[in-house]
């Protein structure tokens, strides 16, 4: 970066919030994406991003923008940087925006059980502070520990509770983003309303390229007073999935369903005494005693009448306990010269899910390789299946492995009417299968990103939205 | 009354669209033109009476399929003609309004039902088919779609999506973007959008949800996919009286707090109460309507035995002078009335019946049994059509429907009576509650000489709602939408949002050719 650009940026955010050191530009050159974890092994080769900047101001944020908006300069958005999609890989020049010093909580409107917070904050931060009030918002991505809530709503995520608590964009009921112009724009906090579009679903899911998410007003729930725990055993795998469809039929909002594969299982519950095997299936409901139980009572003669047996609840304990812990076990796998570990998920529809699912073990099972999913977020109208593919290549292969495995994954799931995302975002390597999924509203989604952002500032290439493509 | 119109669209404009629609499906005739000159908004209902409407749409078409509606599309800039996508007209906001003329594309032909799915519990329809011709099919497979808007005898699935509806169920079964998984959407250059059918995706922006709400000024929608769920096995009335208002608000947040999800939730402030006869402690009152309030032959016993001497006022002023009229509140001797229903399996709706007992029992509740909300829910469709009945009288009437946080409803509920109640006879209902808040539906009825007068009373009411309603920070729509009469106000509503809505005017339609004038944009 040129000393004349530094001083400008300088001006902004003050001496000791730009950073253009060789150890900060990489840092954030990257997220976990497994695809550029395992080039980096082989190669020296990466983008770097010119500096690093962190608002503590919306203004701040606004003067960025309209600085960059003027001199063209590329413009990333961070958060959390715990992508698997590499939705904050930025390219050589750009500024990346670290939104972890927009941390606060600005309102907490107990009554209304609305929490207002800068997008900048930690899911768990967040979570903190509701609690505090006897609140709770719900989202328990994966991730939660690592990611913002400026992620969460940039890439429309889902927590493991999704489906009592919904997913991200459910819970939005208002908020503030900054235009590539620099100006400030915000919608209105109200239940619900019939004044034109939803504006929050311009921003939400737009992964950077429309502007910065600074802050949102999100829907809480009461933190619940109880939590009952059941697991149960399928023989035959599509039973359990039949289980799921008719628990969501009932009108029952388990606040967890999880239903894992032999592999999985194995996976899931590597470290319990005692450990379960075979097709699992996980429940959690939370809420008020009476109401948990009763729903409690209702699901265990759903399961019990798709021929499964019983588990002790110990299982669905040991899961919920050790949910977060998943995202952590990768690294080992990933430090080691030919092995790879992708996560890969989709969602569909009940009618088209056990297809799909059969379709994509056949397409990507292998040698060497195992296979495992699970499927949860469970929805009246479906759920989302989560794949893990992990395995050994000759070292040096493990890229060209990884995008045979997706472009296997990508067209199964095209094929079986699943979405190629359910709740990553899109990386590079799935923009033409997203271009056939949404058609024209892919195109609708470019043009109006071309409107928004006509200099291309915001996270170019992200989306293929490119001018040049 | 001689009807004298604008010219229509000229006949070889009429041969273009008659060739793509067949000639039989293509109109011209001033009975046409006229019929579809308006909606249901309050100043053309006068405006129309008077015979003082000024604008027409030059020409009608009804496609009979997505194909014939796309060429209708691609043929209108070759006309140069504006393009209003047209369901069933029942909209209070003037949204489908021709005021540049132009097509009016009926919908209404594009009646099917695609598809109903029992393992994904969806249904696929096309836009134009009528909301209560939807459900009876959905019933008849064991379904309910759950959306209950008061028009549901005369709009359209596509009007709801086109406008953000909301039915009287809203609190249980979500208003229709909640309901929404998929759409089919034919944009203004003729293209066709389609959404991939799926449980939840993170695949960019949700252009669904731009769409949605858009009012004609984006495109057309074509087809929805919408969860469906299984009719309800059981269903649990029972209804509260409460002191005041605030007090019946606090037990409704405490109820949805607690997860409980009736599916109707209605609170009548105490004049709404009394008036419009959901109090059930005399049979006289049954069915009444405020249309009945102000039609003098047919007035309520009620009024008339607790109050004779007011009641005789009311007649002479209710319409006029809204201040003495304001005044039969002192009569509402029985305070608000909540009326609750819970639908769903047996096992949940017993326990959410139960919930919901102890909750208003706790915060000072009367419990009035089953039957106020069993008479409202065998009436629930015909305040709509007893509305008219005002109009007789040389009286308008309008509704206004605002939603805000509980924190701000009771403000927004001061804050709209104190700007109204000086010049219109004014009550509410509080009828979609949600775990964060709250709408109010105001009802308000005045009376002028004329249309030019009650326009401008009208709009200047409209004006002071708004006003109070912004002020406290609340929404000024919650389902009745835009279009023609709040477009004035979308800039108080959005701020510099708006330029993110012209930019995506301007990506889809720049030529303003779909539904000009509206939304202000």
């Amino acid at each position: 970066m040129t000393a004349a650009r530094r001083r400008e940026l300088e001006e902004i955010f003050g001496a000791d919030r730009v950073e253009d050191t060789p150890i900060t530009r990489r840092l954030y050159s990257q997220d976990l994406t497994a695809l550029s974890l395992v080039d980096r092994r082989h190669s020296a080769d990466e983008a770097l991003p010119d500096a690093v900047v962190w608002p503590e101001t919306v203004h701040e944020v606004s003067r960025l923008l309209r600085w960059a908006s003027e001199g063209k300069v590329p413009v990333v958005t961070y958060g959390g940087g715990t992508s698997l999609r590499a939705a904050t890989m930025p390219s050589t020049g750009a500024i990346v925006c670290d939104m972890k010093r927009m941390k606060r909580v600005t309102r907490m409107d107990e009554n209304s059980m609305i929490v207002t917070a800068e997008a900048g904050i930690l899911g768990e931060a967040l979570q903190h502070e509701l609690r505090l009030v006897g609140l709770t918002l719900g989202h328990f991505p994966p991730a939660f520990y690592g990611s913002t809530l400026g992620g969460f709503l940039a890439t429309r995520s889902a927590g493991s509770l999704s489906t009592r608590y919904g997913p991200i964009e459910d819970m939005v009921i208002s908020l503030q983003a900054v235009l590539p112009d620099g100006s400030i724009v915000k919608t209105r906090t109200a239940p619900r309303s019939a004044t034109g579009p939803d504006f929050n679903h311009v921003f939400l899911g737009s992964q950077g390229t429309l502007g910065i998410i600074t802050r949102a007003s999100l829907r809480c729930r009461m933190a619940p007073a109880t939590r009952t725990f059941a697991a149960y055993k399928f023989a035959d795998w599509n039973d359990g999935v039949t289980a799921m469809r008719l628990m969501m039929r009932k009108g029952l909002l388990p606040a967890a369903v999880r239903y894992s594969d032999p592999p999985e299982t194995a996976r899931t519950f590597a470290r319990m005494e005692d450990e379960p095997d075979g097709n699992v299936l996980v429940l959690v409901f939370e809420g008020h005693d009476r109401r948990a139980l009763l729903e409690a009572s209702i699901a265990a003669e759903i399961a019990l009448s798709c021929h499964c047996t019983q588990l002790g609840e110990e299982a669905a304990r040991h899961w919920f306990d050790h949910r977060f812990a998943e995202a952590y076990r990768r690294s080992p796998v990933l430090a080691e010269d030919g092995a790879y570990m992708e996560v890969i998920d989709t969602a569909a529809t009940w009618s088209r899910l056990p297809t799909l699912i059969a379709s994509l073990r056949d397409a990507l099972a292998g040698e060497g390789r195992q296979v495992s999913l699970y499927v949860a977020n469970a929805s009246s109208v479906g759920a989302s299946v989560c794949l893990t593919v992990q395995g050994h290549t000759p070292a040096g292969e493990e890229g060209k492995t990884l995008q045979a495995i997706w472009t296997a994954a990508l067209s199964t799931i095209r094929q079986g009417g699943g979405t190629v995302s359910y709740r990553q975002g899109i990386g590079p390597w799935q923009i033409d299968a997203l271009k056939e999924e949404l058609g024209v509203g892919y195109d609708l989604l470019r043009d109006m990103k071309r409107q928004i952002d006509p200099n291309g500032i915001m996270n170019p290439g992200a989306f293929g939205f490119d001018r040049t493509s | 009354m001689a009807l004298s119109l604008p010219a229509p669209a000229a006949r070889e404009v009429v041969d273009q669209l008659a060739a793509i629609v067949g000639p039989e499906q293509v109109s011209v005739a001033p009975i046409d033109r006229l019929t579809y000159a308006r909606d249901m908004y309050t100043v053309a209902i006068i405006k129309h009476a008077e015979g003082k409407l000024e604008h027409f749409p030059h020409v009608i078409v009804w496609p009979a399929n997505e194909d014939e509606l796309i060429r209708v599309v691609k043929l209108a800039p070759d006309l140069g003609l504006p393009v209003i996508p047209f369901g069933a007209g029942s909209g209070v906001c003037g949204g489908t309004l021709p005021i540049h003329g132009g097509i009016m594309l009926d919908v209404k032909r594009l009646g099917r039902i695609v598809e109903i799915n029992d393992d994904d519990l969806t249904v696929t329809a096309q836009a134009g088919i009528n909301g209560q011709v939807l459900e009876m099919e959905l019933n008849r497979h064991g379904y309910t779609l759950g959306h209950f808007p008061s028009s549901i005898h005369c709009s359209t699935l596509g009007g709801w999506v086109a406008a953000r509806s909301a039915g009287q169920l809203s609190s249980k079964y979500g208003k229709i973007e909640d309901m929404l998984i998929a759409l089919r959407w034919v944009c203004p250059d003729g293209r066709v959008y389609s959404s991939p059918i799926v449980p939840g995706r993170s695949t960019g922006p949700d252009f669904d949800q731009i769409l949605t709400g858009s009012e004609g000024t984006l495109g057309v929608c074509t087809e929805a996919t919408l969860r469906i769920c299984p009719y309800p096995a059981d269903r649990r009335f029972v209804a509260f009286t409460f002191p005041d208002v605030p007090t019946a608000t606090e037990a409704m947040r405490m109820m949805l707090r607690n997860d409980l999800r009736p599916a109707a939730m209605r609170l009548y402030d105490a004049l709404d109460t009394m008036l419009v006869g959901t109090s059930g402690s005399t049979e006289h009152t049954q069915g009444k309507s405020l249309g009945d309030l102000l039609q003098i032959e047919q007035i309520g016993n009620r009024v008339r035995t607790l109050a004779p001497d007011l009641f005789r006022k009311a007649q002479r002023f209710v319409a006029g002078n809204a201040q003495i009229a304001n005044q039969l509140e002192l009569l509402a001797k029985e305070g608000c009335m909540l009326i609750l229903m819970f639908e769903g399996e047996r096992e949940l709706t017993d326990y959410e019946f139960e919930a919901a007992v102890m909750i208003c029992e706790r915060l000072g509740g009367t419990n009035k049994g089953p039957k106020p909300a069993i008479r409202w829910f065998e009436n629930r469709h015909h305040v709509s059509y007893k509305m008219s009945k005002v109009y007789y009288n040389g009286a308008f009437v309008d509704t206004i429907e605002v939603a805000t946080t509980w924190t701000r409803l009771i403000d927004l509920y001061d804050a709209v009576c104190a700007a109204l109640k000086p010049h219109a006879f004014l009550m509410a209902h509080f009828s979609h509650a949600y775990p964060d808040g709250c709408s109010i539906y105001f009802t308000f009825v005045t009376s002028a000489a004329d249309a030019d007068e009650a326009a401008t009373k009208h709009a200047f009411i409209w004006s002071l709602a708004m006003k109070a309603a912004g002020g406290v920070g609340a929404t000024l729509s919650h389902h009745h939408g835009i279009g023609l009469s709040k477009a004035q106000y979308m800039r108080d509503e959005h701020g510099d949002m708006m330029r993110v809505y012209r930019d995506i005017k301007t990506v889809m339609d720049d030529a303003h050719r779909f539904n000009p004038g509206k939304m202000g944009l």
